[in-house]
């Protein structure tokens, strides 16, 4: 009986039970593969670590420490279980290939014989031996510097060159992207390494870093230890190392947050298919209540063909799944040393995640079947009465056209029915427009403006020139470069920073921070999000990271050591920052910090006061590359895109799920109006005889779904601001950013993308109501 | 109301020449319409009668350009609509021909009256405002009695009622002919009666109608009716036109004889 009745619904309804069975598949392929993805790079990062003797914490020790008193004060830490160590040279802008200078990533030169934390090739060997001659360099260097396996790179430091051949790529757990963290390790022979060591530059512990990979079992105590010593730079545990892989964590967030989506579009798809199929079979269904069925006995009926179809989907998408599952390890597999160590573990656990949801909602939504009586089955399951619906809208009072009425005048008698298109395509579209808008605000300078100065140009300047400034230097140098400008009629402000490392007493521990004493920038200017901006030297301000992780704030008062013994100082203001992976303190421009103590000056951030538009911003800034010797000019959207580096991946990210939605668009348009002829093949007949043309028919068919389609982009337009806000403020929270003020493309999200969503639909509605001419107008005669 | 319909007495609406009509059905050829020949002038009500598959409503459907015969002539209004496109056609069917179907069939979503009025909508013959064609619909459903119904929805209403308001629709465009295929087939006998009532009456008016029906108290309304076997026609009766004083009776009776001849 069962096996009879599924036969003949799967004959008749072939095309609705394919498209679902087609959702089912990529729903769980999707699924599967997203939740292998990310088991496999959450789970396999922290065995990279593990693997590459990462340690829990590690510190940097800079110019002049004491080696042996950090391993007495290790020693002393109850939780350190262990430590690996390894020294290294440090040299910026030191990398040339031909005559052209590597820019991204300060190199910080290894010998491989000494090297603390383990190094794999891109075949997941550990790296054991280089020769001489030759270096290992990793991926995302390799990259951002457009360097090849095989090519050649000079060595330039302060003058003494030598040139290297790249061996390979190299899997670098800690320093594995220099747009996260700026060192990159350069893996040299012994031999080599001596080169670099033997230069005069690195005489007197400058430009030499000592780093300490410490296994324990409390990171807080390491790093109150270590902050106390001479030397000390940072520290990081691997919770904040872990951000440097939050393109690959952000990438398998994205698909199980696309899995979902489809999910969701699987079960509307299915809850449609269920209604139609129920209005269809009234009749039936009052039959077999009248003779004798029970009601869960006729819901199991209907439900064991949306079983058939979940498990026959699942199974073809738990093994789509594994394939896809690995294209995406592979990608993560770049950089990291990953394997699939959970084994299909995951796809199965998608594949029953489907089944499981699609059976129950299955029969959650048959249970409608307990309102039919067989009474009402032969009372009004006759064709061309009403199932059940709303009453729409009175022919107008003016004469319009026709087809726009009937259009408009179904959609709103069977709301329900559209509802099925309406969040299908609003979903679909939205996946688009949440990742438009966050790679919009990665290309923009918003991080820039959220976290630290409202500019339009950033001037990198040499590490040279860098070194060279004095404070009295520096103010001097701002101001000539601002009357320079101002004669080539660039009006414009100029600010800087010189940057160092300072050591703070908090709540009773030391620690040391990257610290920035800004020069010649105006009072408010310095974005804050909480309280003011230090004002004098007895005020400070603290990075979000630093105040989260040391549970301090505004109004706490912390020591400071100026150079000149410590100091009370007040905490005013708490900003957000992108950089040193969130940790940061800001003084005031007037704190008198003593000569000598300077780090150096990294960048110059231009704001013309003449407010350009975007063409001359562009012009100027050419201007300025092309006549001041500037090591890189960025506009500061282009600044903000190099920094996180993320705005390549998600565009990427967004033109394949462009492809995956404008699928989805398409399936359920032809799903849907496949189902609309089935279901008005008598209406397309009446109309036809009484005088309406195909071409009104289809244009009437046709409509319906722009009209749906469009309010269905509209929405996803209007509620993508809000979404994005809240999916992506989490992800850039965990880089520091919580208050970062989104951009918009608006040509993207208002026309672009809801316009190839509309066309999309309209070309697939269209395809298949042509479907319609093969109902004739003499098929009245077979009405029943 | 007889105004509405255009008078063209002594004028042919349609003729009908050799009209054939041909299925293929499983590799098999099936003549339905065998070289028919007929007419119908302005003013006729013709019964198209016959036994169950012998062509009746083929012949409907082809004469009302709905199907497409295999060979032949229909001319309509002079014009051979054989040859025409099928949006040429729809246009014919929707300015000049009326249609009336057994299973009263409307669009489920409309309310009776915008049911009734949504083909004067489509249709730019009349160049009427939306008031007008408002008013005639309320005034075609005041006529047959229906205009109560007009704002229910269409499973509201009786099979009577619902046919009722198909022949309004039918008429909303003032055509040349109403083609009606067993219009009473799905009608109790009551109900029946007050439709043919309604058709006789606005026949009577003026307006030109070709009716199958299998039911010979409908066909001894018209004015003449065809006997159809095998896709041929075998007969044909005049009965001349049907005035409400005249008594049914006789008119049965004369032409159930000539079914008899004919081997009904």
């Amino acid at each position: 009986m069962i096996f009879h009745i599924l036969s003949k619904d799967l004959r008749r309804r072939k095309t609705m039970n394919a498209i679902l069975l087609v959702f089912v598949i990529i729903a769980a392929m999707f699924t599967g593969s997203g939740l292998s993805n990310m088991v496999s790079v959450l789970g396999g990062l922290d065995r990279f670590y593990d693997m590459s003797n990462t340690g829990n914490i590690m510190c940097i020790f800079e110019g002049n420490y004491n080696e042996n008193e950090i391993e007495r004060i290790l020693s002393k830490c109850s939780s350190v279980t262990g430590w690996n160590k390894e020294l290294g040279y440090v040299y910026p802008e030191s990398v040339k290939i031909g005559d052209e200078v590597c820019q991204t990533g300060t190199p910080l030169y290894i010998n491989i014989d000494e090297a603390g934390e383990l190094i794999f090739d891109k075949d997941n060997k550990e790296i054991t031996e280089v020769d001489e001659g030759h270096i290992y360099l990793n991926k995302a260097y390799m990259d951002a510097n457009h360097i090849s396996t095989g090519e050649v790179i000079t060595i330039d430091i302060a003058g003494k060159t030598f040139d290297l051949i790249v061996d390979g790529e190299m899997k670098d757990a800690v320093w594995g992207d220099p747009n996260m963290i700026s060192n990159t390790r350069f893996l040299l022979n012994e031999r080599d390494f001596k080169k670099i060591r033997n230069n005069k530059i690195f005489e007197n512990g400058n430009w030499k870093g000592l780093v300490y990979y410490i296994a324990c079992s409390d990171t807080n105590e390491v790093d109150r230890a270590m902050q106390d010593l001479d030397g000390f730079g940072f520290s990081g545990d691997r919770d904040m190392l872990r951000m440097i892989y939050l393109m690959d964590m952000m990438t398998s967030f994205i698909l199980l947050a696309l899995s979902g989506a489809l999910i969701l579009v699987s079960f509307v798809i299915l809850r449609f298919s269920i209604n139609f199929t129920l209005s269809e079979e009234f009749r039936e269904i009052g039959v077999l209540k009248a003779i004798g069925l029970k009601n869960n006995q006729i819901r199991r009926l209907h439900t064991v063909k949306y079983a058939g179809i979940a498990v026959i989907g699942a199974a073809i998408g738990f093994f789509a799944g594994i394939p896809l599952a690995d294209v995406l390890l592979k990608s993560a597999a770049e950089r990291m040393v990953l394997e699939n160590s959970s084994g299909i573990m995951p796809n199965i656990a998608g594949s029953i995640i489907i089944i499981v949801g699609i059976v129950g909602y299955a029969w959650h939504c048959t249970g409608k079947i307990k309102k039919f009586t067989p009474i009402d089955a032969i009372k009004f399951g006759t064709g061309g009465e009403r199932f059940s619906g709303k009453r729409g809208i009175r022919i107008p009072g003016r004469r319009i056209n026709t087809a726009v009425y009937m259009a408009f005048n179904d959609i709103l008698s069977s709301p329900v029915r559209y509802l099925t298109i309406l969040i299908s395509f609003c979903l679909s579209t939205l996946i688009v427009l949440v990742l438009d808008n966050t790679a919009a605000t990665l290309q923009s300078d918003s991080l820039m403006d959220s976290c630290l100065i409202d500019c339009d140009v950033v001037c990198e300047i040499s590490s040279e020139d860098a070194l060279d400034f004095k404070r009295r230097d520096l103010s001097k140098w701002v101001e000539k470069l601002e009357e320079q400008f101002n004669e080539e009629r660039i009006p414009c402000d100029v600010y800087t920073a010189d940057m160092m490392t300072l050591d703070y007493e908090i709540k009773g521990d030391k620690y040391s921070y990257l610290t920035v004493w800004p020069v010649d920038v105006p009072y408010g200017v310095m974005k804050y999000t909480e309280g003011t901006e230090p004002s004098n030297p007895e005020e400070i301000g603290l990075s979000s990271g630093i105040a989260a992780k040391l549970d301090i704030g505004i109004g706490d008062t912390i020591k400071v050591n100026y150079g000149k013994g410590k100091k009370d100082v007040i905490i005013t203001g708490i900003f957000e920052t992108f950089n040193n992976l969130g940790e940061c303190i800001r003084l005031s421009e007037d704190t008198p910090i003593p000569m000598g103590s300077q780090g150096g000056v990294g960048l110059a951030l231009i704001k013309y006061t003449d407010h350009p538009g975007d063409k001359d911003k562009e012009n100027r800034a050419e201007f300025i590359r092309k006549n001041y010797g500037f090591v890189k000019v960025y506009e500061a959207w282009e600044f903000c895109a190099e920094v996180t580096g993320a705005a390549g991946p998600i565009n990427a990210m967004k033109y394949l799920l462009l492809v995956i939605a404008l699928i989805i668009v398409a399936l359920v348009a032809v799903l849907m109006e496949r189902t609309f002829i089935a279901a008005e093949k008598n209406q397309i007949a009446l109309l036809k005889a009484i005088g309406f043309s195909d071409n009104k028919i289809v244009f009437w068919h046709v409509f319906r779904f722009a009209a749906v389609t469009l309010i269905a982009v509209l929405i996803a337009t209007a509620l993508s601001v809000p979404l994005t806000n809240l999916i992506m403020t989490p992800v850039f929270g965990s880089m520091g950013v919580t208050h970062l003020e989104y951009r918009y493309n608006i040509f993207n999200i208002f026309i672009f993308f809801p316009g190839l969503v509309l066309g999309m639909t309209i070309a697939a509605s269209y395809m298949t109501s042509l479907f319609m001419k093969t109902i004739k107008s003499s098929d009245m005669a077979n009405i029943e | 109301m007889a105004n509405e319909i255009r008078m063209e007495n002594e004028e042919n609406v349609i003729e009908v020449r050799d009209l054939c009509k041909t299925y293929i059905t499983n590799k098999r050829q099936l003549n339905v319409l065998r070289n028919v020949s007929f007419d119908i002038k302005a003013g006729d009500m013709v019964g198209v009668m016959g036994p169950s598959g012998s062509g009746k409503s083929t012949l409907l459907y082809s004469v009302s350009g709905m199907d497409r015969a295999t060979a032949g002539e229909v001319r309509f209004c002079g014009r051979d609509i054989t040859k025409l496109s099928d949006s040429k056609m729809a246009e014919i069917r929707l300015d000049e021909m009326g249609f009336i179907f057994q299973q009263m069939y409307m669009l489920k979503n409309l309310t009776v009256f915008d049911n009734v009025i949504l083909p004067a909508c489509q249709s730019k013959k009349l160049h009427e405002t939306m008031k007008e064609t408002k008013a005639r619909g309320e005034e075609l459903m005041r006529k047959f009695g229906i205009i109560e119904t007009a704002d229910n929805d269409i499973n509201e209403v009786s099979g009577g009622q619902l046919q009722r308001a198909c022949i309004a629709r039918s008429m909303i465009n003032k055509p040349r002919i109403i083609f009606a295929d067993e219009p009473t087939g799905a009608l109790n006998r009551s109900s029946s009666d007050e439709v043919m009532k309604e058709l006789v009456k606005i026949n009577n008016e003026g307006a030109t109608i070709m009716l199958v029906t299998h039911d010979a108290k409908v066909a001894a309304k018209c004015s003449r009716v065809i006997y159809i076997v095998d896709g041929n026609i075998k007969g044909e009766f005049e009965l001349g036109k049907f005035t409400e004083d005249e008594e049914i009776k006789d008119r049965e009776r004369h032409l159930n004889n000539w079914l008899m001849e004919m081997g009904w």
